[in-house]
């Protein structure tokens, strides 16, 4: 067990829009209390919602710092105004370690140590190559990835890998504002409404079925990502950061119990009915690295390579 | 300069029909995964590539093929034989979105020109300049969620030539990095090339109406005569509020004919119309349609070209998309 | 190619079904010679069964294609085994989606056509035709190549045939096109056109029979 508990924890950015001081809270409590090694600050989705924290961003990275986390800069993961991308500039030239989810950063951090995030697309020893060569230290696998990927990316990569174990599944974004569009409004229009909707807005099927979520101009899975029993066979393929992409839940204690897991002080049985009591009615899903429907539930290990 | 008309073609017969009907260069992918349109019985084996870029260059035409998905970890043979066979079929271009694959584009064949697809999802001046400087790229195929002032900026800052939708599908989301499909069939757009695969789609009639399902999702009921889409997730009717709407986009089609001056004036080099998955007769008449209203505009005739397209658009009805204001 | 046999079948539903059999078995024979990429590009899919009917004729045909093969059969059992897929549609629009002249995903879209079960297939027979360039007058006169005379006389005979399926399929374009078409009255051509057939009909079943006989005589001379 002491190569699974050598395994490092992340909380993945906030994807959704908190208020600021619900947000500053969080991270307050995660840099006391939460079992993570790494926290991904910044605003991943929209960059209307940008400002409305940016008070707070220092006193959080300091707090974040002080209890002794790694603390990473995430960008936005589509952008296309000069604003959106000065400020992605600004982020690279300012030294702060950051986490590129769009290609555009790639050019400001090359050759400096940095995080391919999972919304640039690392899918083969090609791509993973390139990416190594310009200085990336950490490849967060898209969240598509199947067991067939995690195993050769991770068997061989010379950097740290990086996977998403919790959380809603980001399955895509915009320049559309869906949150927007369900309130009749634009995105130019929008009123924050995405705001009212700190776990995402349920977008069903027609016949009544859970299977998407909205949050701004991203759509997420309707269920919560949960890759427990996996985790020993993931570290045994070389993956070495797990992430925990923070839902509107007790994330301190999800951190708690995925930390359980990995330090094998607590049967997965256990775990799961912890995690289980954690999430509530949101189902679970792992489907995509079982290389299955992204939204189906496999109740079985991953198969030995 | 005249905007360069780039048309699809899934078959042989389609890039004839391409070039009959007054397309300047078509676009074609081999038939495997390595093309964002493996649908069955579609695109071309090496030799009917090899056959086409013939075809073409007699009448002065180009040919470019599209190895733009990204390939799966321990197999990247597929996409590495198809840049290779584009290159020994005398293909004018190769279009392509993956790291690996550019790289492996540049060292292998420095000579082959190379396009970026709108997979690669390039949509700002520091992304576009990263391949360009990175990969010596000469065309970015811009995303269909600029608009034509954002376009303009761009072409005027990057330095390489752009190609930008004229006709076709509306892609809401950002490209190449989508997974609504995948997450619903298991089969991804992204390393296999087939959004909403035909092996799961089904339609059922519920009576009066019909349902579209993709796996087991349902993604639409519409009535007889009601304009529907090709059910792709993007564009399926989704209950939110308590209301069912076309939560990320219409069934419409996008249709650029009537803005093509001011994409002219914004400074872009080539029109591209989606459709490699549609028949020949819908490439015939959108090509044919184009090349009338490209001519047009070359003779500064202010004669609007009738726009006829109506029929062959999916869902039957059209948009400017994002080249206007207001559709984000 | 094969939505070409209900054309076939038009003009030759009153012969009996085991000649019409054997005529469908013909012309798959002239269309693999004419179209040899056409029997490959089907053989190169996964194995799958078609059913092409045309709703305004009493026959239905059957396609199965994969593994290296390709065969078309007249369907002469009222209750054959369920096909993976069916495309039923009127002779016109199967026509003209078979030489490529109207878009099927138009068609489709305005129920036009209308294609049943599984969409995989439907769709790989659909891009599969597409990808030939086939003309049904010409792949029925090959089919009566060996009848040099009659085959003319039935050549033009069945012009006039494809000559108004066209004119159907031209106001399936119109009517696509846009509401505001001049209405022309879709029944009254559709009852002309199947007085016509089967006016044709009769009068080609006569000429099959003689042909028939001829044929056997190793097809040399005119009746």
């Amino acid at each position: 067990m002491t190569s699974l508990s050598q395994a490092k924890l992340t909380l993945g950015p906030l994807l959704f829009h908190w208020t600021p001081a619900k947000r500053r809270d969080f991270y307050f409590r995660i840099a006391d209390e939460a079992a993570v090694d790494c926290v991904y600050l910044g605003e991943v989705v929209c960059s209307k919602r940008e400002s409305f924290f940016a008070p707070h961003m220092q006193e959080v990275v300091h707090r974040l710092v002080a209890a002794g986390k790694q603390v990473v800069r995430s960008t936005l993961a589509l952008m296309t105004l000069d604003r959106e991308v000065d400020e992605a500039r600004a982020l690279a030239e300012s030294g702060a370690l950051v986490e590129a989810n769009d290609v555009a950063c790639l050019q400001q951090v090359a050759g400096r140590p940095h995080v391919i995030g999972p919304y640039i697309n690392v899918f083969n020893e090609g791509a993973q190559d390139v990416v190594i060569r310009d200085g990336a230290t950490r490849i967060v696998l898209p969240v598509e990835a199947n067991a067939d990927t995690v195993r050769v990316l991770a068997g061989r990569s010379t950097v740290e890998t990086e996977l998403m174990v919790f959380g809603r599944q980001p399955l895509s974004v915009a320049m559309r504002c869906y949150h927007a569009r369900s309130h009749d409004l634009t995105k130019d229009t929008c009123q924050f409404v995405c705001g009212q909707d700190p776990d995402g807005l349920a977008a069903d099927t027609i016949d009544g079925v859970g299977v998407l979520t909205i949050n701004g101009t991203q759509t997420l899975s309707n269920g919560y990502l949960v890759l427990l029993q996996e985790l020993a066979a993931l570290r045994r393929m070389g993956v070495t950061h797990f992430r925990l992409s923070p839902q509107d839940v007790d994330m301190v204690a999800v951190a708690r119990t995925y930390r359980a897991v990995l330090d094998g002080t607590v049967s997965l049985h256990e775990a799961a009915e912890e995690l289980r009591g954690l999430t509530g009615e949101v189902p679970w899903q792992n489907g995509f690295l079982h290389g299955r429907e992204g939204l189906a539930w496999v109740e079985r290990e991953l198969t030995p390579a | 300069m005249s905007l360069e008309l780039v048309c699809p073609a899934g078959t042989p017969a389609a890039l004839r029909a391409a070039i009959d009907a007054g397309a300047d260069t078509v676009y074609c992918g081999f038939r495997d995964c390595t093309n964002a349109r493996n649908y069955p019985g579609l695109n071309f084996d090496v030799r009917e590539m090899a056959e086409g870029v013939e075809y073409a260059h007699r009448h002065g035409r180009k040919v470019l093929a599209a190895v733009n998905t990204f390939p799966r970890a321990g197999d990247p043979a597929p996409w590495h034989a198809a840049i290779d066979n584009a290159a020994a079929a005398g293909i004018d271009a190769v279009i392509l979105a993956d790291l690996g694959v550019l790289d492996y584009a540049q060292r292998r064949h420095p000579e082959l020109r190379r396009h970026l697809s709108v997979q690669a999802s390039a949509s700002n001046e520091l992304s576009i300049a990263f391949y360009r400087d990175r990969f010596d790229i000469k065309r970015v195929v811009l995303p269909r969620v600029l608009s034509v002032e954002q376009v303009a900026a761009l072409v005027r800052r990057i330095g390489i030539e752009t190609e930008v939708f004229a006709f076709g599908s509306v892609g809401p989301m950002s490209e190449g990095r989508c997974f609504l499909s995948s997450y619903i069939t298991g089969l991804s757009p992204t390393t296999e090339g087939a959004c909403a695969p035909a092996s799961h789609v089904s339609y059922r009639d519920d009576g009066a109406s019909t349902l579209s399902r993709l796996g087991d999702v349902t993604l639409n009921r519409f009535r007889q005569g009601e304009p529907a889409a090709y059910p792709t997730p993007c564009k399926g009717r989704y209950v939110t509020h308590g209301r069912a709407t076309y939560l990320f986009e219409e069934p419409v089609a996008l249709n650029a004919i009537d803005i093509l001056g001011d994409l002219k004036a914004a400074g872009v080099t080539a029109l591209k119309i989606e459709g490699r998955q549609r028949s020949r007769a819908y490439v015939t008449e959108v090509v044919s349609s184009f090349r009338k209203a490209i001519d047009a505009l070359e003779r500064g005739s202010n004669e609007a070209v009738a726009n006829k397209l109506a029929s062959v658009a999916e869902g039957q009805r059209e948009t400017t998309g994002a080249y206007r204001k207001g559709w984000r | 190619m094969h939505d070409s046999h209900p054309l076939a079948s038009a003009a030759l539903s009153m012969v009996p079904s085991p000649v019409l059999a054997r005529m469908v078995a013909l012309l798959t024979r002239i269309m693999r010679r004419r179209h040899p990429h056409l029997v490959e590009n089907f053989g190169r899919l996964d194995h799958g069964i078609i059913h092409i009917e045309p709703t305004d004729l009493p026959h239905r045909f059957e396609i199965e294609y994969g593994a290296g093969q390709m065969d078309v059969r007249l369907l002469t059992e009222d209750d054959p085994p369920p096909p993976d897929a069916r495309i039923r549609g009127s002779l016109a629009a199967l026509i003209a989606l078979l030489e490529g002249r109207i878009d099927s995903d138009a068609l489709f879209f305005t129920r036009d056509i209308e294609i049943t079960g599984s969409t995989e297939v439907s769709v790989a027979v659909r891009n599969t035709l597409d990808r030939e360039e086939i003309v049904m007058r010409d792949e029925i006169a090959a089919l009566f190549g060996p009848f040099e005379r009659p085959a003319r006389r039935i050549g033009r005979r069945l012009d006039r045939v494809i000559g108004l399926a066209r004119t159907q399929v031209a106001t399936l374009h119109a009517k696509l096109h846009e509401a505001n078409v001049p209405s022309r009255d879709l029944a009254a051509e559709c009852d002309e056109l199947r007085a016509e057939v089967k006016a044709l009909k009769t009068r080609l079943a006569k000429m099959d029979v003689r042909q028939m006989r001829t044929a056997g005589n190793a097809a040399t001379g005119a009746p």
